[in-house]
C-alpha cells in the first residue's frame, strides 16, 4: 500500500489531478466540437463548412451524405440485390435525378431507416423512391437488425445518439480526409451512390452455375417459424406507416427482386405460403395510396430460368437490371407521373 | 458493463466514484451504496445473473454465520447437558470434546459451502462438457444444453472458496454483510480479479477514502487506469484482429510457417495487453476508491524459468493455487514425486479453471509438465545462462497459448503444423502493431511500477487525460470483450 503513497506533499497531486480534470474536459468537449463541425458523413447536423459531399466511404455511411442531396429527387432502395439498377439509365428512362441508396447486406429495417432519411431531407421535392423488396420483408421477424453492422447513430432523430455515435476511430479518419476534401484534395465518395458490381468482373458459364447451386439452396431455406401469414410481416406495416408520411406526389415504385428459379420457394413449402400471402399484403398496401406502383419479378419465369441472367442465385446481371429498369419506366408512367 | 465502455468511462465510473467520496463521512451509507452500485454494474451486461450473484453471496453469508455460531452453540448445549454444579470435574474433558465436536461440524459446514459453490460452477461451466466426455468415452446418450455462463463466476466463486479456506483455517472472522457483500461483488475485481483475500481487503474498506495522501492515490489510480486502456484499446484489440483471422483459419485451411507464427505472436501479446490492462484498470479504479488491490502482472515474459513466469503471470490466481490447491496436495514438503504430482494436478486444475475443454486442460498439463521439469533441473543441474532461460521459457508459453486459444485440438494441431513449417514459410503479415507490443511488454516497466514511481507532473497528467480521450474514440465503435470474461 505505501508505495502508492510515498509522498506528504499534497500540492503537487492536487495540481496533478486539477490538470488531468482541465486536459481531458478540455480534450473531450473540443475533439467532439471540431468533429461535429467538420461533419466528416455530411449529415448537415452542426455544419459550419459548405458542404462539399462525403469522403469515400462505405455506402452505410456515405449515404447520410446522397439521401440528403438536393441533386436528386429519386433514390433507389434496397441490398446489394437492387445494386445494379442504375441511376444513370433510370433518369434518362424517366426524366428524374436518381441517386443509389442502396447497401450491401441490409434488410426492410435498414432500407426504411434510409427512405425516412430521403424523405425528411427532401420534403415536397421527393418525387418518388424506387424500393427493392426481397425474401426478409416476407418473414415475420422482418425487422430485425441485420447482420452487418448498421449506423442506426447517423441517421437518429436526436442529436445526442448522433452525437455519442460519433465517438470512434472511423470519425476520426473521416474527420482528417472531410479537411483534406474541404482544402481541395482527397477522394469524395461517388455523389450518385452507384456501384457497379460487375465492373472488372467476366461472367463464366460454369462458375455461375456452381455459385447458383451453392446460394439457392440457402436462400431458398425459409423455416416454418420464419413463414407468416396475412398481416403477420412487420416490414410491410412499417412501410405502410412510411408511405402514409409521405407528401402525395412523391411515387413509390417496390420491386420485387428477381431470383434465380431454383431459389424460388418449392411450392408446399412454408416460404411459399408465406411469400404468397406477402405478395397479398404488398398488393392490398399498394393500392391504398395513389401512385404507389408493384414490380414483382420474384417468380418462375423464363428470366428467372436463364442462368445467362445471373452471377448467383440472387444476384442478377446488367442485361436484366435493363429489363426491370424498363418495367419500372412502364409503372411509373401508368401510375401517373 | 464493460470498463472499456463508454457508458462506464462517461457516465457509471465518474458518477460512482464521486458519489462514493461525496459519503466518505459516512461509512456505512458509502459501503452500501458501492455494494449496490456494483450490482448494478454486474446486472448492466445481464440483468438475469443478478439473483445467482445476489443468491450465492446471500446463502455463504449465511452458512458463514451458522459456521460462526458453532463454538457457541455447543457450548450452550454442553451447559444443559452438563448442569454446571460438576463444572470443575468435568470441564477439562469436556472442553476437549465440545471442542471435537465443533471442529467436526466446522468442516463439515465449510466442505459442504465449498462443495455448493464448486457445484454451481461446474452446472454453469462444466455440466456440458463433462456430458460431452462422457458420451465420447461410454458411448451415454446425454444431452445438456449448455447454460449461459454468467459473467465473471469462476472469479466470485474462488472468491467465496478462499473466504471458507480461511474461515475454517481461522484466518478469517464472520464479516458483517456489508463487508462481505462488497469482497465479493465490489465492481473493480468481480469480472475477472484480482483475486483478492478477504483479509487484505476488507479492512481498507473502513478506511476514510479522505485519509492521509487520498490526492496521490486518486492521481496514481487514475494513470494507472489511462495505462490500462490503453494497452486494451490501442494494443490487444489491435492484435486481436490478427489473431482472430489466423486461428479461425487454422483446422480448416494449412496454415504457412510465417503465418502461423504471426497468430500464435498476436494472440501472445493480444493476451498479456488484454488480461494485464484490465488488472491495471481494476487497480485504478480501486486505487480512486482509496483501496489498494494486489498486483497481478509483473513483466511476465521477462521471466528466465517457467517458474518465474508464474510467479509474473496472474500473480493472484498463481498464489490461489499454490495456497489452495498445490500446498493441500503436498506441495514440496513430501519428496520429489509427489511434487511432480501435485504440480500437473495443480496446473490441470487451472487450466480446467479457465475452461471447459480439453484444450484448455491439456494447456494446464502442458504448464504442469514444465513446471515439474523446471523444479527437477533446479534441484539437480545447474541453471541455463539467463538469455538461454529466457527464450525457452518464452517459446514454451507461447506454444502453449496456442492450445488456449485454439478451442479446439484439430484447430491447435492446424497451427502447431504451420508453426513447425509444414505449411511452407510464407508470409508474416501485418507486424507494425506487433513489434511496438513486444517492445512494450519486454523492455517496458511495469504498469503499476510506472505509475507508483511516476512525479506528479502537470505533462503526465495531460498524457494521461489525452490517453483516455483518444482511448474513447478508439472503443466507441464497439471494441473486443476482455478474454478473461469468458472464464
Amino acid at each position: 500500500m505505501s508505495s502508492f503513497t510515498s509522498s506528504s506533499d499534497r500540492g503537487p497531486w492536487c495540481r496533478f489531478l486539477g490538470s488531468f480534470l482541465a486536459v481531458a474536459v478540455l480534450a473531450a468537449v473540443g475533439s467532439i466540437c471540431c468533429v461535429l463541425a467538420v461533419d466528416p458523413y455530411d449529415t448537415g447536423r452542426f455544419a459550419v463548412f459548405p458542404a462539399v459531399g462525403v469522403p469515400k466511404t462505405d455506402p452505410r455511411t456515405a449515404n447520410a451524405s446522397r439521401g440528403r442531396d438536393a441533386a436528386f429527387d429519386w433514390a433507389i432502395l434496397g441490398n446489394s440485390r437492387s445494386q445494379l439498377l442504375s441511376p444513370e439509365r433510370l433518369g434518362t428512362l424517366i426524366g428524374g435525378r436518381f441517386v443509389s441508396l442502396t447497401i450491401p447486406g441490409t434488410g426492410p429495417r435498414e432500407q426504411l431507416i434510409l427512405a425516412r432519411w430521403a424523405a425528411e431531407h427532401h420534403g415536397r421535392d421527393l418525387a418518388g423512391l424506387v424500393i427493392g423488396v426481397d425474401a426478409k420483408w416476407c418473414r415475420k421477424d422482418s425487422l430485425s437488425k441485420s447482420p452487418t453492422p448498421f449506423p442506426d447513430w447517423l441517421y437518429a432523430a436526436d442529436w445526442p445518439s448522433y452525437a455519442l455515435g460519433m465517438v470512434r476511430w472511423k470519425t476520426l479518419e473521416m474527420t482528417v480526409a472531410k479537411i483534406a476534401l474541404l482544402a481541395g484534395g482527397g477522394q469524395a465518395a461517388r455523389r450518385d451512390g452507384y456501384d457497379d458490381y460487375e465492373s472488372g468482373r467476366i461472367w463464366n458459364r460454369d462458375e455461375a452455375h456452381r455459385r447458383i447451386v451453392e446460394t439457392a439452396a440457402l436462400e431458398s431455406r425459409i423455416d416454418s417459424q420464419e413463414a407468416g401469414e396475412r398481416g403477420q410481416f412487420p416490414a410491410i406495416e412499417a412501410a405502410r406507416k412510411f408511405l402514409a408520411s409521405l407528401p402525395e406526389r412523391s411515387m413509390v415504385v417496390f420491386v420485387f427482386n428477381p431470383v434465380f428459379a431454383a431459389a424460388l420457394p418449392s411450392s408446399g413449402a412454408p416460404g411459399a405460403a408465406s411469400q404468397k400471402a406477402c405478395k397479398q399484403d404488398f398488393a392490398e398496401m399498394s393500392g391504398q395510396r395513389r401512385r404507389t406502383a408493384l414490380v414483382d419479378y420474384f417468380e418462375d419465369s423464363d428470366l428467372a430460368r436463364d442462368e445467362q441472367n445471373f452471377w448467383d442465385a440472387i444476384h442478377y446481371r446488367s442485361r436484366l437490371a435493363e429489363i426491370i429498369e424498363k418495367r419500372i419506366a412502364v409503372e411509373i408512367d401508368a401510375t401517373g407521373h | 458493463m464493460l470498463f472499456n465502455s463508454l457508458p462506464f468511462i462517461l457516465v457509471f465510473a465518474p458518477l460512482v466514484i464521486s458519489i462514493y467520496w461525496c459519503l466518505a463521512g459516512r461509512e456505512n451509507a458509502r459501503l452500501w451504496f458501492l455494494v449496490l452500485a456494483s450490482i448494478a454494474f454486474y446486472g448492466y451486461w445481464n440483468i438475469a445473473h443478478v439473483p445467482l450473484l445476489v443468491l450465492s453471496l446471500g446463502a455463504n453469508w449465511l452458512a458463514a454465520g451458522v459456521f460462526a455460531r458453532a463454538d457457541r452453540d455447543l457450548t450452550e448445549l454442553a451447559d444443559r447437558v452438563n448442569p454446571p454444579y460438576d463444572q470443575c470435574v468435568m470441564s477439562g474433558l469436556r472442553s476437549r470434546r465440545i471442542a471435537r465436536r465443533s471442529r467436526t461440524r466446522k468442516t463439515v459446514i465449510a466442505v459442504s459451502a465449498i462443495g455448493g459453490n464448486l457445484s454451481v460452477l461446474a452446472f454453469y461451466k462444466y455440466l456440458a462438457f463433462f456430458a460431452a466426455t462422457l458420451n465420447q468415452t461410454i458411448g451415454s446418450d446425454f444431452h445438456v444444453t449448455p447454460a449461459e455462463l454468467p459473467l465473471g463466476i469462476s472469479f466470485f466463486t474462488f472468491h467465496h472458496i478462499i473466504y471458507w479456506v480461511d474461515l475454517q483455517r481461522g484466518q478469517a472472522p464472520f464479516y458483517r454483510l456489508r463487508d462481505y457483500a462488497l469482497y465479493i461483488v465490489n465492481f473493480p475485481q468481480i469480472l475477472a480479479g484480482p483475486l483478492v483475500r478477504n483479509r487484505e481487503i476488507v479492512p481498507q474498506f473502513r478506511l476514510d477514502p479522505w485519509r492521509d495522501g487520498w490526492d496521490e492515490r486518486l492521481g496514481r489510480g487514475i494513470t494507472l487506469f489511462s495505462i490500462g486502456l490503453a494497452k486494451k484499446a490501442f494494443l490487444a484489440d489491435s492484435l486481436a484482429t490478427t489473431a482472430t483471422e489466423i486461428f479461425a483459419k487454422a483446422g480448416r485451411a494449412p496454415l504457412t510457417c510465417l503465418e502461423a507464427w504471426n497468430g500464435c505472436l498476436s494472440f501472445a501479446f493480444q493476451i498479456y495487453f488484454d488480461f494485464s490492462g484490465y488488472s491495471d484498470m481494476a487497480i485504478g479504479l480501486a486505487l480512486m476508491l482509496g483501496m489498494v488491490l494486489p498486483l497481478n502482472f509483473d513483466i511476465p515474459y521477462r521471466a528466465v524459468n517457467l517458474r518465474e513466469f508464474w510467479r509474473r503471470w496472474h500473480i493472484t490466481l498463481s498464489f490461489f493455487l499454490r495456497d489452495y490447491v498445490y500446498i493441500p496436495l503436498g506441495g514440496s514438503r513430501s519428496g520429489p514425486t509427489r511434487q511432480m504430482f501435485a504440480l500437473a494436478a495443480t496446473m490441470a486444475l487451472g487450466g480446467l479453471w479457465h475452461g471447459a475443454g480439453w484444450t484448455f486442460v491439456l494447456w494446464g498439463l502442458l504448464h504442469g509438465v514444465g513446471l515439474a521439469v523446471c523444479a527437477l533441473w533446479q534441484r539437480c543441474l545447474p541453471p541455463l545462462p539467463r538469455p538461454l532461460g529466457w527464450a525457452l521459457t518464452l517459446v514454451f508459453v507461447f506454444v502453449g497459448w496456442v492450445l488456449f486459444r485454439a478451442g479446439t485440438l484439430e484447430a491447435a494441431g492446424g497451427m502447431l503444423a504451420g508453426m513447425s513449417g509444414a505449411g511452407g514459410l510464407g508470409q508474416f503479415g501485418a507486424w507494425r502493431t506487433l513489434v511496438i507490443a513486444a517492445a512494450v511488454a519486454l523492455l517496458g516497466p511495469s504498469s503499476v511500477q510506472a505509475s507508483a514511481t511516476m512525479a506528479p507532473r502537470a505533462t503526465w497528467a495531460a498524457v494521461s487525460a489525452l490517453v483516455i480521450v483518444t482511448a474513447l474514440f478508439k472503443i466507441g465503435g464497439g471494441g473486443y470483450e476482455f478474454i478473461y470474461f469468458q472464464f
